[in-house]
């Protein structure tokens, strides 16, 4: 009789036991839903009037959410502060998180950092400016040989053969440069009849690219287009042409969306504008690191695409959109946690 | 039997019951869980929906709003007369519009200032006069105003108040806000023919913010179209324009007013669409259908949590009441393996008052009629026993007493007086050995006096056809038989072999011990019993011995019951054994165990 009691008070207590066992995790679990993993998003600049970063930001948010991830976004004040930055991605990483998305602000002075992080086993993703390591998973910037192509074919469409065409620069060297150039140079060679000047750099200040724009007019009286390669070179390019009153004679194709290359290109001094997608650029970034952290296959460089704006079709639904950002940043909750300087942790 | 699982009853008992409550629990909680769910679900729905009226109410509102205005402009005194016939009329002169123009503007003035969201109240004439409401702006002359959608679509709708959706207003130079434009013609009130055409801006980050702040979950959204299938707001428009995410935007299109699902690589979503009737904008809102029900997990951990509740309770429930309902059973059982085993002498332990109770009472009153069955049994059987053997002792005497007096009677006729005197009083001998003792056992010397009276008696009857002789060993007189062991195997001689012989026969009986044993042999040289008659004497198949050969055949119930009076005494190792002599008669061996004797004989 003891024998008997005892064995089914031990398979009752096993019973018991088991539905504890399987019970309780199971209700105590969260169901699953994991706390978002974290992203630190390290810009070039966090300062609120610089409309392409914080486009680049909303669509980082976008990603972020379609993702499950948490950004948490940080970066120095000034795009320059090279070392504001080292310092910041340095904090970062001493916090550990599951990746970074970073924007380099120097090719080369951020590599032992990174490598630093790839140590620690943080994901790194690199976004607009690459970084001269092959630690990041992959470097999501817009095509800019694709774009240089863009503005070569409309210089073309614009300029009548035979006529010179010049191609102002902005830093022999940088990566944006060598790229746009590229594209545009690809295009014109293709395209006999159309004289090349030699590239020139206005070591991206406006003042230098007027200079060189006002030089160029006045050695090249069968000049038929500018191509400028950046925005202060554009703004440049576009002043002199302006100021000389031969905008209607000489064409300007140039790159980015400032107020003042929009009014060039309202008021006809510029005839068309490369402009890039810096949301896209975002949330194919985040996009990215996403699918790094869930172990897929991610390539090496991503490509976003830029688009042309032409004068007539500036004021086009997407057009207008590409010129004049709408940041309509949705209010989540992960935007508690971003953070404009460098107060790292949630 | 001990290693074999016995608490069948009991596991059987809790494995039904808790396979029951878990089985039921488990539907329940399914069902309830799919229940809320749906309810959720439902409810989750119609808050979409609600929002959704909402979000187009508080736009609709606003654009009367912004209609009204728009009335209150056009019917101004000052603006009907700058811009109306009267313009053209002789009567106007230049100074008293100039003046006109001013009161338009101061008035246009001082109602954008009711609301900071009017970025820009505007009138341009059909002869391309523009006034706004702050004479400070500077009218973009690259815009060519005919090619304007505001302008074209208040044409196009004259009188009618149109709403274009949201575009970056560049007609005022060097800004570029984002508004969405109400625009209408104005009117002359006496004719009605259009003579230019008014339009107010309001910021669109004000829809936008909104619009904006309302989310269906942590992925849903929502987002603006208009008839024509144009973005009015939509947060993932980059993503739409640049390919990496496209809309439905036909769908929505085709659909005024109720909801449609959408299943495609980014998740089942669910689209409810609500039209405006003063916009004709279409309302869509986007939730993710994971997220509708947004306590899902809430809502499984709590029916978890009660089906386990119940599945607790029912194991212990179960547990209890097996236990309540085969205790009794096992000690039922143990009683009865206690009967089994021969022990009758149990008190079944069981005090239930249900059927299990009956049981083990009926079992008990069962048991006890058993016990007393028995015992009357083994009384009955000692009873016959007894009864046997006096019949077997008195069977001897009638029989063989009628013979003795019927030769006594045929001596006293024939005057042989001593034999007369012989006879009787060697019956009274007999008489007296086979009554006088009670005792069943008697010493071999009694057995030997007794056979002797009997032979005596034979031999006077049979005269000289009858001889006999006693040759047992002296110290076995002492040792204990039962009683009248040789009467019947001597009679049996007499009879059976020396009767039916023509010259005179011998009887003789030995007695021997052998070790353990007695051993008394009664010899006779009669005809001798056929082998197959000897062998049924004592089978034990045919108890009567009945070999009927005549009619005589009380000798032979004789033998047998001596036969079967021993073994009942000593077992069955005892009894009678009979062989042929070789001179053709017959012996008898009563095999015996040593009884010594006691004090009183």
């Amino acid at each position: 009789m003891i024998g008997r009691r005892s064995i089914t008070i031990v398979l009752f207590v096993a019973a018991i036991v088991t539905v504890v066992l399987v019970g309780v995790p199971a209700v105590l679990d969260l169901g699953g839903s994991s706390p978002n993993q974290i992203v630190y998003v390290v810009l070039k600049t966090t300062q609120p009037d610089m409309e392409f970063w914080q486009v680049v930001r909303a669509g980082i948010q976008a990603a972020a959410t379609d993702y499950d991830l948490r950004p948490i976004v940080v970066g120095p004040r000034r795009e320059t502060d090279v070392d504001g930055q080292i310092d910041i991605l340095r904090e970062v990483i001493e916090v550990e998180p599951e990746a970074i998305l970073l924007v380099a602000s120097d090719f080369t002075r951020l590599v032992p950092l990174a490598k630093e992080a790839d140590e620690r086993g943080i994901t790194m993703v690199t976004l607009d400016s690459a970084l001269d390591s092959d630690v990041p998973a992959s470097f999501v910037a817009t095509d800019n040989v694709a774009a240089g192509r863009k503005a070569g074919k409309e210089i073309i469409r614009l300029v009548a053969p035979g006529r010179d065409i010049a191609v102002v620069s902005h830093v022999p060297g940088v990566a944006t440069a060598i790229d746009r150039e590229l594209g545009v140079l690809e295009v014109l060679r293709a395209h006999t009849g159309y004289p090349i000047l030699d590239t020139v750099y206005s070591q991206n200040d406006p003042d230098r690219a007027y200079q060189l724009a006002v030089q160029i007019l006045d050695s090249t009286p069968n000049l038929g287009g500018i191509v400028a390669l950046n925005e202060n070179s554009t703004i440049g390019v576009g002043r002199a042409l302006r100021d000389l009153g031969v905008f209607e004679h000489v064409h300007l194709v140039g790159f980015d969306n400032s107020k003042e290359e929009i009014k060039f290109l309202e008021d006809g001094i510029a005839d068309a504008l490369v402009v890039q997608r810096p949301f896209n650029m975002g949330y194919v970034g985040i996009r990215a690191v996403a699918r790094t952290l869930r172990g897929e296959i991610v390539a090496p460089v991503i490509h976003t695409d830029a688009v042309l704006v032409q004068r007539d079709e500036m004021f086009s639904e997407e057009n207008q959109r590409l010129l004049f950002p709408l940041i309509t940043t949705r209010p989540t909750y992960e935007n508690d946690y971003s953070v404009d300087d460098s107060q790292l942790r949630p | 039997m001990r290693g074999r699982p016995r608490s069948r009853i009991q596991t059987t008992i809790a494995l039904a019951f808790t396979a029951l409550v878990a089985g039921t629990a488990l539907v329940i909680a399914l069902l309830s869980y799919t229940f809320t769910e749906e309810a959720v679900r439902r409810t989750s729905q119609d808050y979409t929906s609600q929002l959704i009226g909402q979000v187009q109410t508080s736009i609709d509102t606003y654009i009367a709003h912004m209609e009204y205005i728009a009335e209150v402009v056009h019917l101004n005194e000052q603006v009907q007369a700058y811009f109306g016939e009267e313009r053209s009329a002789p009567a106007a002169d230049a100074s008293g519009q100039t003046a006109r123009r001013d009161q338009i503007i101061s008035f246009l003035d001082s109602i954008s200032r009711t609301r900071d969201d009017i970025s820009l109240i505007l009138i341009v004439g059909d002869n391309g006069e523009i006034v706004t409401h702050d004479n400070s702006l500077e009218i973009n002359g690259n815009v060519l105003v005919p090619n304007q959608e505001w302008y074209r679509r208040a044409i196009r709708s004259s009188g009618w108040t149109v709403v274009s959706p949201p575009h970056v207003q560049n007609i005022i130079r060097g800004v570029y806000p984002w508004v969405i434009t109400l625009s209408r013609t104005i009117n002359d009130r006496e004719t009605g023919r259009a003579r230019g055409v008014m339009l107010v801006d309001l910021n669109f980050s004000v829809i936008n913010e909104l619009v904006n702040r309302v989310t269906f979950g942590r992925k849903g959204y929502l987002f603006i179209v208009d008839p024509d299938g144009r973005i009015v707001y939509h947060p993932r428009q980059e993503l739409i324009y640049s390919g990496l995410e496209r809309e439905y935007i036909d769908r929505v299109l085709s659909n005024t007013y109720g909801s449609f699902t959408v299943e495609d690589g980014r998740g089942e979503r669910v689209y409810t669409v609500r039209s405006s009737t003063r916009t004709r904008w279409r309302t869509v809102g986007v939730a993710y259908s994971s997220e509708l029900v947004r306590n899902r997990d809430r809502i499984g951990r709590y029916y978890t949590w009660w089906a386990l509740l119940c599945l607790l309770v029912a194991i212990a429930v179960s547990f209890v009441v097996s236990v309540y309902l085969s205790r009794p059973i096992m000690r039922l059982r143990e009683s009865m393996k206690a009967v089994e085993r021969g022990n009758f002498d149990i008190q079944v332990d069981v005090h239930t008052s249900n059927e299990i109770g009956d049981l083990a009472r009926d079992f008990s009153i069962m048991v006890a009629q058993i016990r007393k069955l028995i015992r009357k049994n083994a009384a009955d059987l000692e009873q016959k026993r007894k009864s046997e053997l006096l019949a077997l002792q008195n069977q001897i005497t009638p029989h063989f007493l009628y013979n003795t007096l019927d030769s006594v009677i045929w001596m006293a006729e024939a005057r042989q007086h001593d034999h007369v005197v012989t006879t009787i009083s060697a019956l009274a001998r007999l008489l007296r050995l086979s009554i006088s003792h009670g005792d069943e056992l008697i010493t071999i010397k009694n057995e030997i006096e007794h056979i002797k009276s009997y032979l005596t008696i034979q031999k006077i009857r049979y005269r000289d056809t009858l001889d006999y002789e006693i040759l047992v060993d002296e110290a076995i007189l002492d040792f204990r038989i039962p009683k009248i062991v040789l009467q019947p195997l001597v009679e049996n001689a007499i009879y059976h072999g020396i009767k039916n012989k023509e010259e005179s026969g011998r009887v003789e009986i030995h007695g021997r011990r052998y070790g353990s044993e007695v051993v008394l042999t009664v010899v006779d040289d009669g005809v001798g019993i056929p082998e197959e008659q000897m062998r049924a004497l004592l089978d034990p198949l045919r108890p009567d011995g009945a070999v009927r050969t005549d009619g005589r055949n009380g000798t032979r119930v004789g033998v047998r019951n001596v036969h079967d009076r021993i073994r009942l005494y000593f077992g069955t190792s005892y009894g009678l054994e009979f062989r042929s002599n070789d001179s053709g008669g017959t012996s008898v061996r009563v095999k015996l165990p040593v009884v010594p004797g006691e004090e009183h004989t």
